[in-house]
């Protein structure tokens, strides 16, 4: 394999290297998401409660309570669950793969649930697979999470009466050029042992996925949420519980569980911000956003005006001395790094783009590069294949529109 | 038979047949690039995407098929417009037009496109070429990844993508291997579907 040019500007393991320096990971999760969490309260009531209750009644019925829950992927995507379960059943799944990559650098909302609750995540794919009728499954968790495979293995074994008719396969993803891998067909094709890219769709993993067969792929907290809606409805009533990692220039990092809808200040307020500037919100594929403009709940709808998603759920907070351009040159460089090459707007659009953030903050840019800059970001979202070419330009876009351009309202 | 309309005329197709075949049976001319007849479609250089009305991503013409009451637009405004995107790319890719194959050159003729308006950086070590044979000779720093040569080989092992963002580039073998290495034959297929010069016989 040819040398990596470029060196990737995020580590996977940047906020759990950096807290365990400073004030030990594990008291960093504990204080954050430990005792506050619908996953706490689960286990407190004793776990396998969801699996036990699951063996009295039928699989439908548990199905039915899954759909009429509202569950939506938490790996970024929100769409409902249901949508993506309906469509797959009539093709009868062959493979469930379960997706605990978690490429998106500052995340580590599944690395909370494979460390502290690996039961639940056992029990969410356990019951997933009995109402889906899928005998084989798939966890990959990411390579640095390898700390977490000898307690899921462990809760494997133990519970292996349990689980008799479903096969685990444990895998960890690769260690390096890992964010495409993220893409569900390109883990489908990772785990093939082919190359990391993704696959073109349709045929939809459902149609035709891991070797060949139809296959549901789904996040690791998605699946985690099943247990916690099946034996407490009231999670579930009427709205939808997300974890965040929520990090930064804030007093108390961590993960916490929020609602979606809440408003976005009282999520961030919980971290204790020293000082606020901006937010990232969504991740690097997110986009800036500043504090000015925080007055918002925090749901899909009213980000999109903001040019933002909720995404996997991350929120990086900056204080005044940060720049929001060096954050739109370090996340372009990431995506130019990260481009599986696969395809032409994605290859070539984010080295442009890497290029042209970089002349914004040398403060070398026309008004005529600046609507250049658009319309690469434009082709690129028009024509990419897959989610990391039409996501790269949002953080450029989201700084262009908040901070550099002038405002209509 | 499918009921569907392309650029407003109303048109019947066959289920399963793909939007290209169909803009081509009704001479309507759509730019492709990685596209070979009877090989893998791969949908890599995007050339070929076309508008359908209700969504708001534009869908290469290759691999997509024909759906009842699609509405397809295959020279939209926002069609074209990034579809020059994509030459410009094509052609900082590979370094200049001129050296490009016909077709792409009379594609960016009729796109107006003479030239990109940037470079990217060499990126490209000196020795990245020295895995080329006897009878087949590469040069990396030309190559606009259309994966014609990887779909035109006749031994799938041969050719690949290697590497990720700015450092992609083609190997051969499973392990980086130098072509005399490999099952290549010399049979010359990659090298006459080769658009950009990347690979080229010697002498």
């Amino acid at each position: 394999m040819p040398r990596r040019s470029h060196s990737v500007p995020y580590s996977v393991r940047s906020f759990y290297a950096a807290s365990d320096v400073e004030h030990g990971g594990k008291a960093l999760i504990e204080v954050a998401g430990r005792g506050r969490s619908s996953f706490a309260a689960y286990a407190h009531g004793g776990l396998f409660r969801a699996v036990q209750q699951m063996r009295s009644g039928s699989a439908t019925e548990v199905l039915r309570q899954i759909y009429a829950s509202g569950l939506r992927g938490c790996g970024g995507s929100h769409l409902p669950l249901a949508r993506k379960w309906q469509a797959a059943i009539p093709y009868a799944p062959r493979y469930l793969v379960v997706n605990g990559l978690e490429g998106e650098p500052d995340t580590f909302k599944d690395y909370f649930l494979l460390r502290d609750y690996p039961q639940v995540v056992l029990e969410g794919i356990a019951i997933s697979c009995r109402v889906l009728g899928v005998h084989e499954v798939y966890l990959v968790i990411n390579a640095a999470y390898r700390d977490c495979l000898a307690a899921l293995e462990a809760v494997w074994q133990q519970h292996a009466g349990e689980f008799a008719d479903i096969k685990l396969h444990l895998l960890t993803g690769p260690e390096v050029d890992l964010y495409v891998v993220g893409e569900e067909t390109a883990l489908l094709n990772y785990i093939e042992g082919k190359r990391g890219e993704p696959r073109l769709k349709p045929p939809f993993p459902h149609q035709c996925g891991l070797w060949g067969q139809p296959t549901i792929v789904n996040n690791v907290e998605t699946l985690s949420w099943i247990p916690i809606l099946l034996t407490d409805a009231t999670r579930f009533a009427g709205q939808h519980p997300k974890l965040v990692t929520l990090l930064g220039e804030v007093a108390a990092p961590g993960i916490y569980e929020v609602t979606l809808g809440q408003p976005l200040h009282d999520i961030l307020q919980q971290a204790q911000p020293e000082e606020l500037s901006f937010v990232e919100i969504g991740g690097i594929s997110g986009g800036l956003v500043p504090a000015a403009r925080l007055d918002v709940a925090y749901a899909d709808e009213a980000l999109r005006p903001l040019g933002v998603q909720v995404g996997a759920g991350t929120l990086r907070v900056f204080g005044h001395g940060c720049d929001p351009v060096a954050e739109v040159v370090r996340a372009l460089q990431f995506f130019q790094a990260e481009s599986c090459g696969r395809c032409t707007p994605c290859r070539v659009g984010t080295q442009e783009l890497a290029r042209f953030a970089q002349a914004l903050q040398d403060g070398d840019v026309s008004a005529e590069d600046q609507h250049w800059a658009h319309r690469v970001a434009a082709a690129m979202q028009h024509s990419s294949t897959c989610g990391l070419g039409r996501a790269a330009p949002v953080p450029l876009l989201s700084y262009l529109h908040h901070f550099a351009e002038p405002q209509d309202d | 038979m499918i009921n569907l309309q392309i650029n407003g005329r109303c048109v019947q197709a066959k289920p399963g047949t793909t939007i290209l075949q169909l803009a081509r049976k009704h001479d309507i001319v759509i730019p492709t690039l990685c596209h070979l007849p009877g090989r893998e479609v791969r949908s890599v250089c995007r050339l070929c995407v076309v508008e359908i009305t209700g969504q708001e991503r534009l869908l290469p013409a290759c691999s997509t098929a024909v759906a009842a009451g699609m509405v397809v637009h295959t020279h939209s405004q926002k069609c074209i417009h990034t579809r020059q995107v994509l030459l410009e790319f094509i052609i900082a890719e590979h370094g200049a037009l001129h050296t490009l194959s016909p077709e792409l050159r009379a594609l960016a003729a009729e796109l107006g496109v003479t030239q990109a308006r940037f470079a990217l950086p060499p990126q490209h070590t000196p020795d990245c070429n020295r895995h080329g044979s006897d009878y087949i000779r590469l040069r990396q720093e030309k190559c606009i990844h259309c994966d014609r040569c990887i779909v035109a080989c006749r031994d799938q092992q041969v050719i690949h993508r290697a590497g990720r963002g700015a450092a992609i580039q083609l190997t051969f073998g499973n392990h980086n291997a130098a072509l005399p290495e490999t099952n290549c034959t010399s049979c010359g297929d990659c090298v006459a579907v080769c658009p950009s010069g990347a690979l080229g016989e010697h002498g």
